[in-house]
């Protein structure tokens, strides 16, 4: 554990929170709209393609 | 699974877990037969934000696009790679977010089966570290 983590790397995330992801159908999803109200936990996969 | 367990804690420490790929939208379903995974998935075939997760470095090397195409083939044929005997779940990083917009963690992943733990991530959370914390 540790190798990976960058405390200074990264520290507001308001450049992300105006970018879209896709849902299943394809349709755009704002994703600062994942953390407007709860805590997110974002687990950017590699699989699925 | 562990991952099922691994949300309820995420849940319980009060923040939603949100899964972000980068295949085709129609991966998605296939991704949950595969995992019987149930909750949010998104995916961002364009890496935007990939790239402003600032996990370019973790992620840049399998997201060569011929480890794109093996990637692709081995799910399609119900063949998973990786150390992890083909872990579904390998990450390119992790970051945690609060309401307030500060990135409470950060994990790039930079080689496979270099996956955040979620007792690390719970414990980012201020949350409780299991007593027996386990590997991921």
């Amino acid at each position: 554990m540790g190798m990976g983590y960058h405390a200074a790397m990264l520290d507001r995330a308001d450049d992300l929170a105006k970018l879209t992801v896709l849902d299943e159908s394809g349709t755009p999803v704002e994703l600062g709209t994942f953390w407007r109200e709860r805590t997110a936990v974002l687990v950017f996969i590699r699989h699925f393609g | 699974v562990q991952l099922h367990r691994d949300i309820d804690q995420l849940t319980a420490a009060g923040a939603d877990l949100i899964l972000i790929g980068n295949g085709a939208p129609h991966f998605i379903a296939g991704f949950r037969e595969l995992t019987g995974y149930q909750g949010p998935i998104y995916t961002d075939p364009s890496l935007a934000t990939f790239r402003a997760a600032e996990l370019q470095r973790g992620v840049g090397k399998t997201l060569d696009p011929r480890g794109i195409g093996k990637g692709i083939g081995a799910f399609v044929r119900g063949h998973r790679q990786g150390r992890t005997q083909g872990d579904p779940w390998q990450q390119g990083g992790v970051l945690v977010i609060a309401p307030s917009g500060d990135v409470l963690w950060h994990h790039a992943s930079g080689r496979p089966g270099d996956n955040a733990s979620i007792p690390e991530i719970v414990t980012a959370l201020g949350g409780e570290r299991p007593a027996a914390e386990r590997h991921a």
